[in-house]
C-alpha cells in the first residue's frame, strides 16, 4: 500500500516554548525518541531531526539522545531504556506518543522526564478524540465503545465521525454539507443518510451506555492478554490448531511407490557419497550413500530393487536440483542384513552412538541434525529434553506416535540419556494432546526415577529448542549458541523412536510417519511413508480427486513453517513431517508491500527481534545492519503469521541468511 | 488494543431483517492472541447463514476488496471484527454491511503489547505536568486540576478496580504543590487543528 502515511502519525512536537517552561534553566536535555510507529520505516522522516534544530536554536543543549522502536512496548523497550539514560545530571526529554512518554516516566521515577510532543488520533473520520487506528492506515478510526451502531448507520462511525459524538441525528450546524466544528470535515449524518437512505428516521433514539464494559472488565480482558503472550516465553502465537482430524486416525501404511529417489542431503552438513551404482540391486535398509565428515550422514535405500542411477532431483527443502539415488522397487519386502546392538542395556556409550551413526538418524523434528554429533556434545550436559510439542498446527504425525509407540520412545529416550550420561529425561508434551500425555505418562511408570512426562499449555512456536528449554528449565541458550551450551540437549519424540530402532532392531532410518491434510479432498492420516517417496505418487495416491492443484498451496511441513514445494517431481526426505494440501488464501503473502510499522511482529518474536528491520534493510540491501538479529532469528514465521500488511517476512530473512553466509 | 465481543444474536437478526441470502466474514488478523473465534462461532451457528469466510486484517482496505471480488455472492454481510474492519468493510461493498460485534478498548495502542497506561491523542499532552500521569485517561473522569474528593481508601469511585489517578500524580510529584500551577483546560481547538492538519 503507498497511501501516505505521514497523517498517521501519533505526535506532533510541541512548541520549544512551552518545553523551555519546562525545564530548570540551564540544564541539559537528553532525549530519548520514539522511532515512530506510524510513518513508513524511514528513520530520516521521524521528525526529531527538525525538532532538534528548533530546540537547539532556542538555546535548548541537547547533551545526547537515543532512539529506541517502539518506546512503548513494554517487553522490549524498557532495558533499551535503562542501557541507554545516562545516570544523573540532566533532564530526560521524551519525543513520542503519550503511551511511550509514560512508559519512560514509569521507567524512571524520580528522575525529571519532559514530554516533546503532543499526541493525537487522527484519521479521515476522526472528528473525536480517543478513537484508535486499529493497526490500518486506511484511514478510519474506532473508538471502541463496546455498543457498535455501524448496522444502523450504513457504516459510517457516529461516535468517532461525528465531532459531537451524537447518536440520533445531525446536530443542525453543519454548512454546505460541512461540519461546523471541524469546517475540513463532512458532516458524519449528512455521509450516514446518504448511505443508508430512505430507512433514516424510523430508528429509536439511542443512548450511549458507559457502563457496558467496566473498567474490570477490561482490565481482566488486558490481564489475560499479557499472560497468553507472556505464557512460558515472551512472544510467540495462537494459530488455530485444526488437529482434531489427524490426532484421531491410526498410522496407516502408504503402499510401497514404483520408485524412490533417496537424496544424498537429508541432513545438516555436508551430503553423503553414492555407495551404489547404476544397475545395482539393493535391498531395504542398504546402505546407498555414506557420509563425508563428521557432520553428515548415512543414507539407506527405503525399498528393495534395483538402482536406476545417481540422478539429479528437485530437493524439496532448497527447490534446486540436487543428485539422489533413484530406486525402482521390485515389490519385495527384503530387508538387508541388520545388525542390532545385541547388549545395548550394558555395553559402552560409543557403541550405541556408533550404531545410530550406522542407521542414518537425523533430528526427525524438521531440522535433520545428524543425530550422532547431538548426542556426543563436545562438553557435559545434564538434561535431555525429549519434544513431543509438535506446536505447528494441523500436524499429528508426533502425536500419533506418541499414542501408539510410547514404549519404543521411552526406550529410545532411555538409550539416549545412555549416551548422554546425563540424569534428567524430561518427556515434553503441549496440552493439546490429551491422549498422547496419557499413554506417555503411563509408559514412563517403569522409569519414574529416571524420566517425566510434562504437559505444557499449548503455543507456537514452543517446540523450538531454545523455547522449551526455557520454557521447562528456564535457561537461556547464548545468543550464537548451541543448547548444550546451557548444559541441555533436545531430541524430537520421532528422533527417540529412530534411535530405539537403530540400537534394539539395528533397522536404518528408511521410513516415517507423514501427516496428509489440509483442505483439500482427499485421504487425510498419517501414514508410514517411505524416505524418498516422489510427491507426485503420493498426491496421485492420497488426492486421487484433486484435479487443480494449482488452488492448493502444496506444503512440505506445517502451515507456520512449511515449505512450499512449486512442483510435484521432488520427494519426502527424513525430516519431512507432513504434506499439506492448503486452499490457497486470498491474500497472499508479498515481500514487496508496504510495512506500516503496526509492531504486531515485534510483539510476536519469541526471540526479542525488530523483524520489520528485515524488511526495511532488506530492501536497502543494507544486511549489516540486521546480522546479529539474523543470528539469533529460528525462522518460526511467527512475524509474518501475524503482520498486518501480510508482508513475506521469511522470504526477507531468507534472503538475509543466505546474504551473510554467501559473504562470510 | 481492540476486543471484540459478538452482539446478541437477536440484534443481529433484526439488524438483517428478512434478507435471506447472508455471508458472514471473521476477521482474524490481530485476534489470535485473545481467541474469541469461538464465541464467533456460536454466534454464528445461532444465525441463519449460507457461508463464512475467515479473513486477515479487514481494516485494511486492499484486503477487503479482494473479499469483494471473490466473495460477491449475498443480498448482506455480517462482518465479525474491529469497528474499523467494519467501517472499511461498509466502504466496500455494495450490500449492506451488519455489524456482528460490538469493540471494546483495553489500554494500549492496537497492535502493541497490551498496556497499564493509555493515550487518548488529545493534542496537548498534559504529562509534563502530572508527573508522566496521564489525567485524561487514568482519572475516569478525565480531571485536569487535581482530584475530585471522590477515592475512597486511594481508589476511585467511578470502578474500584483502579487508583485514583490524582492521588498517583500527587504522590510522584511529592507533595509539590500543584495548586499553584495553572488552571489547565483541555482546549479542543488544538485537536481540531491537529485533525484537520493530519487530514489533509
Amino acid at each position: 500500500m503507498t497511501a501516505s502515511t505521514s497523517g498517521f502519525c501519533k505526535f506532533v512536537p510541541k512548541d520549544a516554548d512551552e518545553i523551555k517552561g519546562c525545564l530548570n534553566g540551564g540544564e541539559g536535555l537528553w532525549v530519548l525518541w520514539c522511532r515512530k510507529c506510524f510513518l513508513e520505516y524511514r528513520e530520516e522522516e521521524t521528525g526529531w531531526g527538525e525538532l532538534r534544530d528548533v530546540l537547539e536554536e532556542a538555546g535548548i543543549e541537547i547533551i545526547g539522545e537515543e532512539g529506541i522502536p517502539f518506546l512503548c512496548n513494554r517487553v522490549m523497550a524498557p532495558p533499551r531504556i535503562r542501557d541507554a539514560v545516562p545516570e544523573g545530571g540532566c533532564t530526560v526529554g521524551v519525543y513520542s506518543c503519550g503511551i511511550g512518554i509514560q512508559r519512560v516516566a514509569g521507567l524512571l521515577e524520580g528522575r525529571k522526564v519532559v514530554a516533546l510532543a503532543d499526541s493525537v488520533s487522527h484519521a479521515r473520520n476522526a472528528a473525536a478524540m480517543g478513537a484508535s487506528h486499529g493497526i490500518s492506515l486506511d484511514g478510519r478510526f474506532c473508538a471502541g465503545c463496546g455498543q457498535c451502531y455501524l448496522s444502523m448507520t450504513g457504516g459510517v462511525c457516529p461516535v468517532v465521525d461525528c465531532a459531537k459524538g451524537l447518536l440520533n441525528g445531525p446536530c443542525g450546524g453543519a454548512r454546505d454539507g460541512m461540519c461546523e466544528v471541524i469546517p475540513e470535515k463532512e458532516c458524519a449524518w449528512l455521509k450516514i443518510y446518504e448511505r443508508i437512505g430512505e430507512s433514516a428516521g424510523g430508528a429509536e433514539v439511542r443512548v450511549h451506555d458507559h457502563a457496558r464494559f467496566s473498567v474490570k472488565e477490561r482490565l481482566e480482558v488486558a490481564a489475560l492478554n499479557d499472560a497468553r503472550r507472556r505464557e512460558g516465553f515472551d512472544g510467540g502465537v495462537y494459530p488455530r490448531e485444526d488437529k482434531e482430524e489427524l490426532a484421531g486416525r491410526r498410522i496407516a501404511r502408504l503402499d510401497t511407490p514404483p520408485e524412490v529417489w533417496v537424496f544424498l542431503s537429508q541432513h545438516t552438513g555436508v551430503p553423503a557419497v553414492p555407495l551404489v551404482k547404476q544397475g545395482q540391486r539393493v535391498l531395504k535398509g542398504q546402505p546407498v550413500g555414506e557420509p563425508s565428515g563428521r557432520v553428515s550422514a548415512f543414507v539407506h535405500a527405503s525399498v528393495s530393487g534395483e538402482v536406476v542411477g545417481v540422478e539429479e532431483r528437485v530437493h524439496p527443502l532448497t527447490g534446486s536440483l540436487q543428485p539422489a539415488v533413484v530406486i525402482a522397487a521390485d515389490g519385495g519386502d527384503d530387508w538387508y542384513e541388520l545388525s542390532p546392538v545385541e547388549d545395548w542395556q550394558g555395553c559402552a556409550a560409543e557403541r550405541l552412538v556408533d550404531a545410530v551413526y550406522r542407521a542414518g538418524v537425523v533430528g526427525l523434528g524438521g531440522a535433520m541434525f545428524p543425530s550422532h554429533v547431538k548426542f556426543a556434545p563436545p562438553r557435559p550436559v545434564d538434561t535431555l529434553l525429549v519434544n513431543g510439542c509438535e506446536c505447528e498446527p494441523m500436524l499429528a504425525a508426533d502425536d500419533r506416535l506418541m499414542q501408539e509407540e510410547p514404549k519404543r520412545i521411552v526406550a529410545g529416550a532411555g538409550i539416549v540419556k545412555r549416551m548422554l550420561g546425563v540424569k534428567n529425561v524430561v518427556i515434553v508434551v503441549e496440552d493439546n494432546k490429551p491422549r498422547a500425555l496419557e499413554v506417555l505418562s503411563r509408559a514412563v511408570e517403569d522409569f519414574l526415577d529416571e524420566m517425566v512426562v510434562m504437559p505444557v499449555a499449548t503455543k507456537y512456536p514452543q517446540g523450538a529448542e531454545r523455547l522449551l528449554i526455557k520454557r521447562v528449565l528456564g535457561r537461556e541458550v547464548p545468543a550464537g549458541g548451541l543448547p548444550f551450551d546451557a548444559g541441555v540437549v533436545v531430541g524430537n519424540v520421532a528422533t527417540m523412536c529412530a534411535v530405539h530402532d537403530a540400537v534394539v532392531e539395528g533397522r536404518p532410518l528408511v521410513e516415517r510417519v507423514v501427516s496428509v491434510g489440509g483442505n483439500a479432498p482427499g485421504k487425510h492420516g498419517n501414514y508410514m511413508v517411505p524416505v524418498g517417496t516422489p510427491l507426485g505418487y503420493l498426491l496421485g495416491e492420497l488426492f486421487p480427486s484433486v484435479d487443480e492443484l494449482d488452488a492448493y498451496d502444496v506444503l512440505f511441513g506445517g502451515p507456520m513453517m512449511g515449505v512450499l514445494q512449486y512442483r510435484t517431481d521432488t520427494a519426502t526426505v527424513k525430516g519431512t513431517n507432513s504434506v499439506l494440501l492448503l486452499e490457497k488464501e486470498a491474500v497472499r503473502f508479498d515481500e514487496s508491500r508496504a510495512c506500516i510499522r503496526c509492531g504486531r511482529c515485534v510483539d510476536a518474536c519469541p526471540m526479542g527481534l525488530y523483524p520489520m528491520e528485515f524488511v526495511f534493510y532488506g530492501e536497502r540491501g543494507e544486511w549489516d545492519r540486521v546480522s546479529d538479529m539474523l543470528g539469533s532469528c529460528i525462522e518460526c514465521g511467527c512475524c509474518r503469521y501475524v503482520c498486518s500488511s501480510r508482508i513475506d517476512i521469511l522470504y526477507w530473512i531468507k534472503k538475509g541468511k543466505s546474504h551473510v553466509r554467501d559473504s562470510a | 488494543m481492540f476486543v471484540i465481543v459478538p452482539k446478541p444474536s437477536d440484534e443481529i437478526r433484526s439488524a438483517l431483517g428478512d434478507r435471506k441470502h447472508v455471508v458472514a466474514v471473521k476477521c482474524y488478523g490481530c485476534m489470535e492472541v485473545y481467541a474469541s473465534e469461538e464465541r464467533i462461532d456460536e454466534c454464528v451457528e445461532a444465525l441463519d447463514i449460507s457461508s463464512v469466510h475467515r479473513w486477515n486484517y479487514l481494516c485494511r482496505e486492499e484486503f477487503c476488496r479482494e473479499f469483494a471480488a471473490r466473495v460477491a455472492d449475498g443480498d448482506a454481510v455480517v462482518v465479525f471484527s474491529c469497528g474499523v474492519g467494519i467501517q472499511t468493510m461498509a466502504g466496500v461493498m455494495d450490500v449492506p454491511v451488519i455489524a456482528g460485534c460490538d469493540t471494546f478498548r483495553v489500554p494500549g495502542f492496537q497492535g502493541l503489547h497490551v498496556q497499564d497506561v493509555d493515550c487518548k491523542g488529545c493534542a496537548q499532552c498534559f504529562l509534563n505536568d502530572t508527573a508522566g500521569i496521564c489525567p485524561v485517561t487514568a482519572c475516569a473522569k478525565g480531571l485536569l486540576n487535581g482530584p475530585c474528593g471522590g477515592a475512597k481508601n486511594g481508589k476511585c469511585e467511578v470502578d474500584d478496580a483502579v487508583d485514583c489517578a490524582w492521588l498517583r500524580i500527587l504522590e510522584r510529584k511529592g507533595g509539590e504543590d500543584v495548586a499553584e500551577g495553572e488552571v489547565a483546560v483541555l482546549d479542543y481547538r488544538r485537536f481540531v487543528d491537529a485533525v484537520a492538519q493530519g487530514s489533509k
